[in-house]
């Protein structure tokens, strides 16, 4: 076949069809790899996100993987911790409390009575968080001292 | 008497839009083409009632008028008349209202392109589909989300004024506006594509015209994502700009397939291949524009952005699913008959190199929108909250990115239908010589990692492939006898304009992204540390008062550059600013951040430092980016009658056009 042909002619005369299915079975295969890829992908960086109370009431599941923590900075319980730059503080929700230990660098607006989520997991088998992201929730201003999921309690600018 | 303002422009929005659907359907259905040429009268009523809504919302935003609840929430007395003016798009009602009226702007131009074509079959269903988007947008205002609402209960003496972070900083206050242009401006390619599967014709000069606003769209949508990478980047302080978040990929979604379908419109403007697959990019295109609002202004996705929950939720994912379902249930209806003769010849050749830009740009579309909307249908299955984490979007990205560099060096040199060994060797030996040369120097330099490395020669070896074509459509353009500022206009010219901006932009996002140094100093007053190479000092804490804002800010010398570290409270809010230091340059940012200041004002500063080489080139490649687009979209050099075309040429048919109207 030459490359001069019009395009009429060509696809009269072209072996069309086999050339289509296989095509067609490629994209299917391409589009089958891609999927599943995607599929594993997304599936292992799912982080979860849990109130305090909600960690600490599933916490035999939760084992040591990484998660998203939510609570609320407890008023004087900041506290330096053993290296540089570490410290470990409580946060709260509801009747619960959970104890933090963090080597992260806090966000501005860091402090007591702040609702903060920490990125972490729990240590060993204890119900002590270990914390290495700490983000400051706000009600009425989007704060993104880190790029993340900052809930705000009533979702709302203002 | 504001709102009053407000709510007839609404309703004489609504009117205009219904009733030019009434007369453009009622015309299409019998046949009536006059009943179609009365219907574009209306979409100038449209366009008068959006701007007597926008001056009933910007009176009440300049003189505080606290009756209406958008502007005691958004506006207070404090705020200063920029920011007051640009507080109309500061949150949901009023950033609808801006979009209704950008809606309604680009139906006017629309109207006025084709006033004298409205009979065709292409055009009148076009018109329809607009004004029922344009109708869509003003029901939403006079339903859930009215921005002339009255305030509950006792009027405030003072507003809450527009979020801190809003009126920190002008790139905000002009941000969502080039994101508005860009998203709404698929409208028009995506209804002239919907025309084209009622007619059931291709209309090859319509796909020129839906190509043509789509790249002004593109060009503003581009500029929008840039500057709010900008604003975040400036104003966070958290040393990044893009972090993955679903209102960044709710505009970056529409982004990806905009550029796939300028690509692939290319095929068939010069092929007539991928009719199909370029229609259902651009019903994509205005899908993913709609979801993307969907996702970031109903509050079901929580984002860092924040955005108010509304009760516009459903309205949105419903208009979502007509969209989809009428474009899927179109293709399937015509899509036989509008199937291209013919394929791709080899797959060495231009229109294959499309291809496999079509495929990789719909592979990252795909990740980024599974990425976005996992964590609904998660929480949807089992109401398990989670978040997909950086890791994955990167993981996949910077391959297909990377893959993306190489088709752009490659696919430039090569020729339509077939190419043949010599022709590649000729045209492509001094950009790859190019891109190894620029390897080795900086692997001489003691640059080392791999994806830097393969990233940097790559695009050494995409932007020479690019200069290359520039050059050549210079001298093509001498040749004329026309100035060779010919070279950059036109469609492929343009292109590769913005080719070479992407480049700018992957060298500096690869170069933030390897070689960024971060991190957090304690430094006492008096005192002095060392990082990477800069010598960092702390003077002294002060007081500042600017404007409506006062704060606290340290006083700290960078390599002898004074730096000022703020965090800042706007109109005596208790909620505290920070506005990180920035030292700019082309080859490197200092950048530095308070992380908290002690009370009293005494004490050491503890600061976030981060050193980002080139970062600012991303900032100038997507003002590349945008130049080039809007090069494109002016007409080029006329092609010669020998070479092989499927279309009309675009200035031919404006000649056809006016000569039928005089």
């Amino acid at each position: 076949m030459t490359t001069v042909a019009t395009e009429p002619a060509r696809s009269v005369t072209r072996p069309y069809r086999p050339k289509r299915r296989r095509l067609g079975v490629a994209a299917a295969v391409l589009l089958g790899a891609m999927g599943f890829l995607i599929y594993k992908g997304v599936t292992s960086a799912v982080v979860y996100f849990k109130t305090a109370q909600q960690a600490v009431e599933a916490r035999a599941a939760l084992g040591n993987s990484t998660f998203q923590i939510e609570g609320t900075v407890v008023p004087g319980s900041k506290r330096a911790g053993t290296g540089s730059g570490n410290f470990s503080f409580e946060i709260s929700s509801g009747p619960v409390k959970v104890e933090v230990h963090n080597t992260g660098v806090p966000p501005q607006l860091f402090g007591p009575g702040v609702p903060v989520v920490l990125v972490g997991h729990f240590v060993g088998m204890t119900d002590t968080f270990a914390s290495d992201q700490i983000l400051v929730k706000h009600s009425n201003s989007y704060i993104a001292a880190h790029p993340n999921r900052v809930r705000g309690p009533n979702g709302s600018m203002h | 008497m504001n709102g009053t303002i407000g709510h007839v422009g609404l309703l004489v929005g609504l009117f205009g839009a219904v009733a030019g659907i009434a007369l453009a359907g009622a015309g299409i259905v019998t046949g009536r083409p006059w009943l179609v040429r009365r219907a574009r009268t209306y979409s100038y009523v449209v366009l008068f009632g959006a701007l007597v809504a926008v001056v009933g919302m910007e009176r009440a935003l300049l003189t505080h008028d606290f009756t209406l609840a958008f502007v005691a929430g958004n506006n207070s007395r404090e705020t200063p008349i920029l920011f007051s003016v640009t507080g109309l798009w500061s949150a949901l009602q009023g950033s609808i209202l801006l979009w209704s009226t950008i809606l309604a702007v680009y139906l006017v131009i629309f109207v006025r392109h084709v006033r004298n074509r409205v009979d065709e079959p292409v055009v009148s269903v076009a018109l329809l589909v607009s004004l029922v988007a344009a109708a869509f947008f003003f029901a939403l205002m006079i339903g859930p989300a009215d921005p002339f609402a009255a305030t509950v209960g006792a009027i405030p003496l003072d507003g809450a004024g527009p979020n801190a972070l809003l009126q920190d900083n002008i790139l905000d206050a002009v941000h969502p506006v080039f994101l508005y242009l860009g998203f709404v401006g698929f409208t028009v390619p995506f209804a002239i594509s919907i025309g084209s599967l009622v007619a059931g014709s291709v209309g090859e000069e319509w796909l020129a015209l839906a190509r043509r606003y789509a790249v002004v769209a593109f060009a503003f949508l581009t500029a929008g994502i840039v500057l709010g990478a900008w604003w975040s980047y400036d104003t966070f302080g958290w040393g990044g700009y893009w972090g993955w978040d679903p209102v960044e990929n709710a505009a970056l979604l529409p982004w990806l397939t905009a550029t796939a379908y300028l690509h692939s419109a290319m095929v068939q403007e010069r092929r007539g291949l991928l009719r199909i697959w370029n229609l259902s990019l651009l019903l994509a295109t205005y899908a993913l524009t709609i979801l993307g609002t969907f996702l970031t202004r109903s509050g079901v996705v929580q984002s860092v952005h924040a955005f108010s929950d509304s009760g516009i939720g459903p309205a949105l994912i419903s208009y979502f699913a007509v969209v989809v379902a009428v474009g899927v249930g179109l293709i399937g209806w015509r899509g036989d008959r509008l199937a291209s003769p013919g394929g791709i010849d080899a797959p060495v050749s231009r229109e294959g190199a499309f291809l496999v830009n079509n495929l990789i740009f719909s592979a990252i579309a795909l990740v980024v929108l599974v990425g976005t909307v996992f964590p609904l249908f998660v929480e949807a299955l089992n109401g398990q909250q989670v978040s997909i984490g950086r890791p994955y979007f990167d993981s996949f990205t910077v391959p297909l990115g990377i893959a993306l560099l190489f088709f752009m060096a490659v696919a430039p040199a090569l020729p339509w239908r077939k190419a043949s060994r010599g022709v590649l060797r000729r045209r492509l030996a001094l950009p790859a010589w190019a891109g190894g040369v620029t390897l080795v120097a900086l692997v001489a330099a003691g640059v080392r990692g791999l994806t830097p490395l393969v990233a940097f020669g790559l695009g050494a070896f995409a932007a020479a492939s690019a200069l290359r074509q520039l050059v050549l459509a210079a001298v093509t353009a001498r040749r004329h006898g026309l100035s060779a500022w010919r070279g950059v206009l036109g469609r492929a010219n343009g292109g590769m304009v913005v080719h070479i901006g992407i480049v700018i932009i992957a060298v500096g996002l690869t170069a933030a992204s390897s070689f960024a140094h971060e991190t957090a100093l304690t430094i006492q007053q008096g005192a002095t540390a060392h990082f990477e190479g800069h010598t960092i000092s702390f003077s002294s804490w002060e007081r500042y008062a600017n404007g409506n804002e006062k704060g606290r800010e340290a006083v700290m010398v960078v390599d002898g550059r004074r730096f000022y570290p703020r965090v800042g409270s706007f109109d005596g809010s208790s909620t505290g600013t920070a506005t990180p230091a920035i030292d700019s340059s082309p080859f490197e940012d200092v950048y530095l951040a308070l992380t908290s200041v002690p009370a009293g004002l005494v004490g050491p500063v503890t600061v976030d430092v981060f050193i980002q080489p080139l970062i600012a080139w991303l900032w100038a490649g997507g003002a590349v980016v945008v130049l080039g687009a809007l090069l494109s979209a002016a007409p080029g050099r006329r092609r010669r009658p020998t070479d092989p075309s499927s279309v009309p040429l675009p200035e031919l048919a404006d000649e056809l056009v006016g000569a039928a109207s005089r």
